[in-house]
């Protein structure tokens, strides 16, 4: 798994599909036609894609290789207990490892301002935060994309 | 060659960018290119704190909210010139909010303004020998805005990462620390 972190539009998800159609682009040669190929290949989702559901239940059986999950700091934000949050994560991943080739996650970094007034908004940054910790320990790369340019954390 | 310098509020961003200049060009070609409109007291405050910083250090100024390429007419050699633009982030504001207040959503607005921004800015360091420009993070703090203001970040994002990825060298600058990024 992947995480990649940074402020409000930094570019991550364009350094993701950047990246992502790099690798296919050297497993296939032969494609005329790169965008296709990640379209094809490559599911994204989000916090509307998630609604209500549990999160495993939105990777697919099918042969896509690369899962991409975007904003996934709005996502855990629709949990309200980090606890849940974080087993809705970890079924998630766990579910990606046994379907598909690659799982990268993409997180805005929020806890960089003034402490919020509201109980609700200082929860939120914080089970952003620790859960980012987390994933990070568990994650085989780690990037910070600042100003479109990725740095490679871990 | 152009250096891209970005920082948060107060990090140290102008001091190390004005020595990014000093030392590259002898007193009569250094050119500070201001885009801050001074309103109000606090704006006069800030310009004063600014001009006060880079007293005696040899900088001609040029003031230029928006239409950055315009200043290249006030710069007698430009091929010897080092410019100091600052900042990226007001110029995208005044490119945004000041100049056309009736027209068109700000969502809409974003692409026309970018690449304004971005050919205003390649017009002008293209003519000159070297520039540093200077740039706002505003992007991490987590909070949600109201639409205007997001639409704002947003451009400013795009416009930042088209720079770096367009500067020869970028530097981040936390509590006065410069770090090459690129």
């Amino acid at each position: 798994m992947k995480l990649i972190i940074g402020g409000f539009a930094q570019g991550k998800l364009e350094y993701v599909l950047e990246q992502v159609a790099k690798e296919l682009e050297k497993e296939h040669p032969e494609t005329e036609d790169i965008n296709r190929q990640c379209e094809d290949e490559c599911l994204i989702l989000d916090e509307q894609t998630v609604q209500d559901k549990e999160l495993q239940e939105l990777i697919p059986g099918g042969n896509q290789k690369v899962i991409i999950v975007n904003h996934l700091h709005l996502i855990i934000r629709s949990f309200e207990e980090q606890e849940t949050a974080w087993q809705q994560i970890r079924h998630l991943i766990r579910k990606c490892e046994q379907n598909h080739q690659e799982l990268i996650l993409i997180s805005d970094e929020v806890g960089n301002g003034i402490i919020p007034l509201s109980r609700e908004d200082r929860d939120y940054r914080e089970r952003v935060g620790r859960i980012l910790c987390l994933l990070a320990k568990e994650a085989d790369e780690v990037v910070r994309v600042i100003c479109g340019l990725a740095q490679i954390l871990k | 060659m152009v250096t891209l310098v970005y920082g948060g509020s107060g990090s140290g961003k102008s001091e190390f960018a004005e020595d990014l200049v000093m030392s590259g060009a002898e007193p009569g070609h250094r050119y500070y290119i201001a885009t801050m409109i001074a309103a109000g007291e606090e704006g006069r405050r800030r310009v004063e704190r600014h001009v006060k910083l880079r007293s005696g250090k040899g900088f001609q100024t040029i003031e230029c909210p928006r239409n950055i390429e315009e200043a290249l007419r006030r710069i007698p050699r430009p091929e010897e010139a080092v410019l100091l633009i600052e900042c990226v982030s007001n110029l995208v504001a005044n490119e945004m909010f000041d100049s056309d207040p009736a027209g068109g959503s700000p969502d809409g607005k974003i692409p026309q303004v970018v690449k304004k921004v971005i050919s205003g800015i390649e017009g002008l360091t293209q003519q000159v020998r070297d520039a540093v420009l200077v740039s706002n993070n505003i992007f991490d703090d987590g909070m949600e805005y109201d639409h205007l203001t997001v639409a704002y970040a947003k451009a400013l994002g795009m416009v930042n990462w088209q720079l770096a990825a367009d500067s020869d060298r970028v530097f981040e600058v936390t509590a006065g620390i410069p770090q090459q990024i690129r």
